[in-house]
């Protein structure tokens, strides 16, 4: 099994900081050790998420395909709408799974084919019956062995958002949060629509990188004018977006390309000319994902810097007690003074914890309030609005819209807990608290770090296999097996908490992120479980009813999760900082016996200890200059 | 001649109240009633999204290329198409000022600038000499919803001055159904329903990829049309399917002799050169231009005016046989879909202007009581005797079924499928025997039984529904109680 990015340097970065891991582990820290192998098998799969956003009817499921180069893998046919939310990623055969079956749990397989029956709006209603074939279905999971997403860029279809229902605005834009880039998609038949301005503005707002497609350039041979005239919109009404990339392609000329190759090759490069699809698939393969791997690998290569860091002051500091230094131990007892503070119950970092995570309590809890209290107000009005489809739109919409909040109040703690662990850093001087990102989603932590049977309970899932990218993509340096095999050793050691974490989600029903603040996830089970039950709901007042009693459950039940979920986060950070600081005061506290060790050592004897010590230090220094070679080609590489 | 008896009715109640009527806010209101009435027209608003394709089926319309169209929203201020012995583009402003007089754009039609600022706009009025409009109706063309001119307001505006109204409508789902009922709350009357609204499922060529063969692009046309009548039942009478841009081409005269021997010329190739040569723009420019003698500029015009799925349909329509320049342009008339819409306003508007126009008037005439001061009291109470009298007549009674449509479509009145059908047939058809959703030929003797089979019917629904549904439900009762009797 090997891997390798799309970023050139990915090798020598990867290889770089295995030895560091190495190092670390050698001297004895496993904990960081352990880390840092963690962030480097992540960084190493570093994918992109792509999020296809676009009106009902613009082409976003056919843009889709042709990116992937599969025809019809989505359905396009000439009344569908999605209708759920479709990922597409990589897969060595063609799978699909449906998730959010009450008797599917872990997701249900199904064939191709059979994809548009859960996700085209149009055919999920049986025309005998008039009733929703699949209410419940949350998602679809759809892999293809393509190319252009072997790397990890994962496609992320969206319902028609514009002309569309309050609640997967909701769920969409929720979503953006953990994306990547957002694609919005219009067509050359029509410039942009209010509505259309109106959702991209907020969808603006949970992620920097829009990136537009003008689909269907075949089909008005006038299609720079409209792009033109959008490029005049944005600047006038969204000023933000004006200097956003701009990709008019034809679908079908691509569709037509990829099926021509083998039969036709001129004509088949001819008709990829023609679609102009070239530019799109380099910016989001090539820049988007290289890009985003910059950002990754230059995040680990800190981490590895600040191993480093603590690794050289510990050798620097055996070196002074071989150098029988008469201020070290005075200075150790110093330091190990201020840890014992910072350990004490009353140390001020302790207090500021406590603080931001109660105020982090308060706003949550003032968003989840407001956002319920827009949610329950848009369904009344819906149901006031009428309509014959209400008694399906509605509770699917709260469904939808009480994820999506969900989903949105998970990310913003999330987000404060990585700020409040830098914090702890930097201002207090308490290191190596980790909280792991909230893009570990389950099943990609798994293909990282595969566990034997017996090594983990056997219900948390089997390893993937890493899917091999196609010979003629790889561009970046293969990683050699034994690198990864360490960096696995190191990694399977990661803190019990993470796998406990795991455990938890696991015995929890109702799938989506995985997360280590797992409580929301589950307490949301409950609240939605509740809606699915009143699907028979006939009349007005019962729909009514049914909004009221779901709100007022999620009122009910959704501050406690909220609550235990920060919680466990405060308790988890706490600890771990405490343990931080035990472990470092009983390392000064090794360092002082050694330093009284050494004094009774005759010189003779400190010579072979010194000389191994600044041999480590010599390499350490190595090491970093390696990484800040590296760190500085990645700043300005590409 | 059309009817115009319930017309006259009114006319005569407002002159009526107009002679004992002082200046003030009622005879302003009642003055403005007969002014709508003194045209003897029907006006149909043609409202619908950004770039929907209004102004190509109004030119296929009025049978002349007169509104604007393009690939972006060309349509700023509603433009009123009437008959009138002379092309003239007359301007109405919004403060008073009288109206001004502005030179149409070369070849006749709206020209791109009216040369006065948008604001200040109210409508303006396009006269058509052509005879195919005739004195039928009054087409009025509306700027896109949900445009980021923000013209919502000013259509809908627009739009409440009409009497019916043609949704023009590329994706009907539920954003037409909203729009709908939007449309509904400004319309004169509100009185938004299957009655006076037509749905068209414009731009068909456009759906799916475009590249089908015309008779497989009709269908699947068909079949969403299909689709979104249902979904927007008792809203509407019927959405019919249009290819707009060759309704447009086959009705405007642009399409000429020279055309028409281009399309033979084609006809004539052999299918895998046709298939190469209309799989893309450039591939029409460029393919098989020595063996296929038409030349560049002429496969262009073509393309403008007809678009592929036009041409696909031309070559058909010449290999089904039309022999001639006519022939072809009444098969593309029919192809297109632009007869069965013509049929469908004649069918259904037409045939019920006197009606509709009456309802509407008859509504702002009801509104425009509450404007009565005291002293004008007994002239208010007279005209709201009459109103109530004219209101019993069963043609008006039937323009009264769409707030029970309504009603059902909000889920304030729960029909069974079979009692929905039945509240359809009775709201659009056009002779007694489709009102009670039989054939044409049908006996005197099965219509009134039936006709007192449905009335027997709602009857049972009125007594078991809470007070006000019930009410919608009378009102059907009654009118099958009427037709009964009618019968006899």
């Amino acid at each position: 099994m090997t891997f390798a990015t799309r970023h050139p340097l990915s090798g020598q970065v990867i290889q770089t900081v295995e030895q560091i891991a190495a190092a670390a582990h050698e001297a004895g820290d496993t904990d960081s050790a352990a880390v840092l192998a963690q962030e480097c098998l992540l960084a190493g799969m570093s994918g992109s998420t792509v999020v296809v956003v676009g009106e009902k009817k613009r082409g976003k499921s056919s843009l889709i395909n042709a990116l992937v180069g599969r025809r019809g893998l989505l359905p396009v046919n000439a009344d569908v709408a999605t209708r759920v939310h479709v990922t597409v990623r990589y897969a060595e055969t063609d799978r699909a799974t449906v998730y959010g079956l009450a008797d599917h749990p872990d997701g249900m397989s199904i064939p191709l084919t059979e994809i548009p029956e859960y996700v085209d709006e149009a055919r999920a209603i049986d025309p005998a019956t008039g009733e929703e074939r699949h209410p419940v279905v949350e998602r679809v999971d759809i892999g293809v062995s393509s190319p252009l997403l072997s790397e990890g860029l994962v496609l992320i279809d969206t319902p028609g958002v514009g002309g569309l229902v309050a609640g997967h605005t909701a769920i969409t834009l929720a979503t953006l949060k953990g994306a990547d880039a957002l694609l919005f998609v219009v067509d050359a038949t029509s410039e942009f629509h209010a509505s259309e301005l109106a959702f991209l503005t907020k969808a603006a707002e949970r992620i920097p990188t829009v990136l537009f497609a003008l689909t269907q350039i075949d089909k008005n041979s006038a299609w720079l004018e409209t792009l033109k005239l959008n490029q005049k919109l944005l600047r006038e009404h969204a000023p933000r977006f004006a200097a956003a990339p701009w990709f008019p392609v034809s679908n079908r000329f691509k569709i037509d390309a990829d099926d021509a190759a083998s039969v036709n090759p001129a004509r088949s490069e001819k008709l990829l000319a023609d679609s102009r699809f070239v530019p799109l698939l380099t910016e989001l393969r090539d820049n988007i994902m290289l890009r985003i791997a910059t950002d990754r690998l230059t995040e680990l290569l800190n981490n590895a810097d600040r191993v480093i860091d603590l690794l050289d002051a510990d050798a620097e500091r055996r070196l002074r007690s071989l150098d029988l230094d008469p201020r070290l131990v005075e200075s150790i007892r110093a330091r190990q003074a201020e840890l014992k503070e910072l350990r004490g119950s009353g140390a001020s970092w302790r207090a500021e914890l406590a603080d931001r995570f109660r105020h982090v309590e308060t706003t949550l809890r003032s968003d989840l309030e407001s956002g319920l209290r827009e949610i329950e107000r848009n369904a009344h009005a819906a149901i006031d609005a009428g309509g014959r489809d209400i008694r399906f739109t509605v509770p699917r919409d709260l469904d939808d819209a009480i994820r999506g909040l969900a989903l949105d109040l998970q990310s913003t703690l999330h987000a404060t807990a990585g700020q409040v662990v830098a914090d702890l850093g930097e201002r207090f001087g308490v290191h190596g608290v980790y909280v792991p990102p909230l893009e570990i989603l389950l099943d990609r932590w798994q293909q990282a770090v595969p566990y034997d049977d017996g090594e983990m309970p056997p219900d948390v899932g089997q390893a993937v296999a890493w899917p091999a990218p196609a010979e003629e993509q790889r561009s970046g340096e293969m990683v050699p097996q034994h690198v990864q095999d360490k960096l696995v050793g190191y990694a399977k050691n990661a803190g019990k908490v993470y796998r406990s974490g795991l455990t938890k989600w696991k015995n929890m029903k109702g799938g989506g992120k995985a997360a280590l603040i797992l409580a929301v996830i589950g307490a949301i089970g409950a609240v939605i479980g509740g809606i699915m039950a009143y699907r028979g709901a006939r009349t007005k007042d019962e729909l009514r009813r049914v909004v009221g009693e779901v709100v007022d459950r999620a009122r009910r039940t959704l501050p406690g999760a909220l609550r235990e979920s920060i919680v466990e986060l405060l308790t988890h950070i706490e600890s771990q900082a405490s343990e931080r600081i035990s472990a470092r005061v009983d390392e000064l506290e090794r360092a002082i016996a050694e330093a009284e060790h050494d004094r009774e050592t005759a010189e003779a004897e400190r010579e072979a200890p010194r000389e191994e010590v600044r041999a480590q230090r010599a390499r350490l220094a190595t090491l970093r200059s390696e990484v800040t070679d590296l760190k500085r080609q990645l700043a300005s590489g590409n | 001649m059309t009817d115009h008896s319930l017309c006259d009715r009114v006319r005569a109640m407002c002159a009526e109240a107009e002679a004992s009527l002082r200046p003030g806010p009622f005879l302003t209101a009642v003055l403005e009633v007969r002014e709508r009435l003194a045209r003897d027209t029907l006006s149909v608003a043609v409202g619908g999204r950004l770039n929907a394709g209004k102004s190509t089926l109004v030119n296929a319309l009025l049978g002349q290329r007169l509104a604007p169209t393009g690939a972006t929203e060309t349509t700023m201020v509603s433009a009123w198409f009437t008959h009138h012995h002379q092309n003239r583009i007359l301007v109405h402003f919004n403060d008073g000022r009288p109206d001004a007089a502005v030179p149409a754009r070369p070849g006749g039609g709206v020209p791109e600038s009216l040369g006065y600022p948008r604001e200040n706009i109210s409508h303006i009025t396009v006269g058509v000499a052509n005879k195919r409009l005739g004195d039928a109706f009054v087409l009025v063309d509306t700027p896109g919803r949900d445009a980021l001119s923000a013209l919502d307001d000013y259509s809908m505006a627009s739009i409440r001055r009409a009497d019916a109204l043609i949704l023009v409508m590329p994706h009907p789902g539920a954003e037409e159904e909203k729009a709908l009922q939007e449309f509904r709350r400004v319309m004169a009357g509100s009185r938004l329903s299957a009655a006076n609204v037509v749905g068209v499922l414009s731009q068909i060529d456009r759906l799916g990829d475009g590249t089908a063969p015309p008779d497989e692009q009709r269908r699947i046309g068909a079949e969403v049309a299909a689709r979104g009548a249902q979904r927007l039942n008792g809203l509407v009478c019927e959405v019919v399917p249009v290819a707009t841009k060759l309704a447009q081409a086959a009705r405007c005269q642009t399409f000429t002799d020279k055309h028409e021997r281009a399309l033979r010329t084609l006809a004539t190739a052999d299918p895998q050169t046709l298939e190469d040569m209309l799989y893309s723009e450039d591939d029409l420019l460029n393919v098989a231009l020595d063996t296929v003698p038409v030349d560049r500029e002429t496969r262009r015009e073509l393309l403008d005016l007809l678009g592929f799925h036009g041409i696909r349909e031309a070559l058909a329509a010449i290999d089904a046989g039309a022999a001639d320049l006519p022939h072809l342009l009444e098969a593309l008339r029919e192809r297109s879909g632009i007869t069965r819409l013509l049929d469908c306003l004649h069918e259904r508007f037409l045939a019920a202007a006197d009606a509709l126009r009456c309802d509407s008037a008859a509504t702002l005439l009801e509104q425009a009581l509450d404007l009565a001061q005291p002293d004008e009291r007994d002239v208010a109470e007279r005209l709201s005797a009459q109103l109530s009298r004219l209101r019993r007549e069963p043609e008006l009674r039937r323009v009264e079924l769409a707030e029970v449509s309504q009603a059902h479509a909000r889920g304030d009145l729960p029909l069974s499928p079979e009692q929905a059908g039945q509240l359809q047939a009775l709201m659009t058809g056009t002779t007694t025997a489709r009102r009670l959703g039989l054939p044409d030929e049908s006996s005197r003797d099965e219509l009134r039984r039936v006709a007192e089979e449905r009335a027997r019917g709602w009857r049972v629904l009125e007594s078991r529904l809470p007070r006000r549904a019930g009410l919608h439900a009378a009102l059907v009762r009654e009118i099958f109680e009427h037709l009964h009797l009618s019968l006899a």
